[in-house]
């Protein structure tokens, strides 16, 4: 079954573009020579997350012609894990013990969102 | 207490409580507005054929307000940490269930009503998160 894996890939790349703008603001925050607006708009990192949004989009159509609509939703709250968590493995951010319960329940309510109303 | 905590130049104290929160509602209003918009226009099916979807009033302003929203986000995040402004953005799940409720007279099931609740309590914990005494 390829279309779970199109519908993962998807969530995956929201989740790496995510990743990839905050490593960009990160070193635009550094280098103070590249403050300037258009530096950041053409940043690699920038441009590549837009790119990966844009296929993410489309790959998720592509998932939704052949996968149920309640069973493919739901799975977007997965990102509220990833996203935070790819933010600690790579960035250093500090978990805070809160931090992390407001990821699980937040997550949680998406989750549960998304369940409902599907029908 | 963190063995990662000694990367000074990636740090971005910040609360929501600041300017970078206050951006990040913003952002993630304009995103919100924009789905809005865009489910209003795809509703409409005015001229069934591709370019004149395209090329709707409605469609291009939803994208524009979309780009900016989208851009805004990414000033936010060099002012916030990306495990505290993600998790946030999902105050957009709230002001899009108000907005297809109030606006499009869309139903909301009771269940997602609950998942707003959850939601909102776990931003609630954020937006409140003392980042002096993490630990």
């Amino acid at each position: 079954m390829p279309e779970i894996l199109i519908a993962f890939a998807s969530i995956l790349m929201v989740a790496v573009s995510q990743l990839l703008f905050k490593s960009a603001m990160s070193d635009t925050r550094r280098l103070a020579e590249n403050r300037g607006i258009g530096k950041i708009v053409f940043h690699p990192k920038i441009v590549l997350g837009l790119v990966l949004n844009l296929a993410s989009a489309l790959c998720w159509i592509v998932a939704l012609r052949k996968l149920q609509i309640s069973f493919l939703y739901p799975m977007l709250s997965i990102n509220y894990l990833l996203v935070p968590l790819g933010a600690w493995w790579l960035f250093g951010e500090r978990l805070s013990k809160r931090r992390c319960i407001a990821v699980c329940v937040i997550c949680l309510g998406v989750f549960v969102s998304l369940l409902a109303g599907t029908s | 207490m963190g063995d990662r905590s000694e990367i000074p130049d990636q740090r971005t104290p910040e609360s929501l409580r600041g300017i970078g929160g206050t951006a990040l509602f913003v952002s993630v209003l304009l995103c919100a507005s924009a789905h809005l918009i865009l489910r209003h226009a795809a509703s409409d099916k005015v001229g069934s054929d591709l370019f004149g979807l395209f090329f709707n009033l409605r469609i291009l302003s939803g994208l524009g307000i979309y780009g900016l929203g989208t851009a805004l986000w990414i000033y936010c995040l060099g002012k916030l940490d990306l495990s505290l402004a993600f998790p946030a953005s999902a105050i957009q799940f709230i002001i899009v269930f108000v907005g297809a409720k109030w606006i499009l007279g869309e139903p909301i099931p009771a269940l997602r009503l609950v998942g707003a609740i959850i939601i909102l309590i776990g931003i609630g914990l954020l937006f409140f998160e003392r980042r002096e005494l993490d630990a």
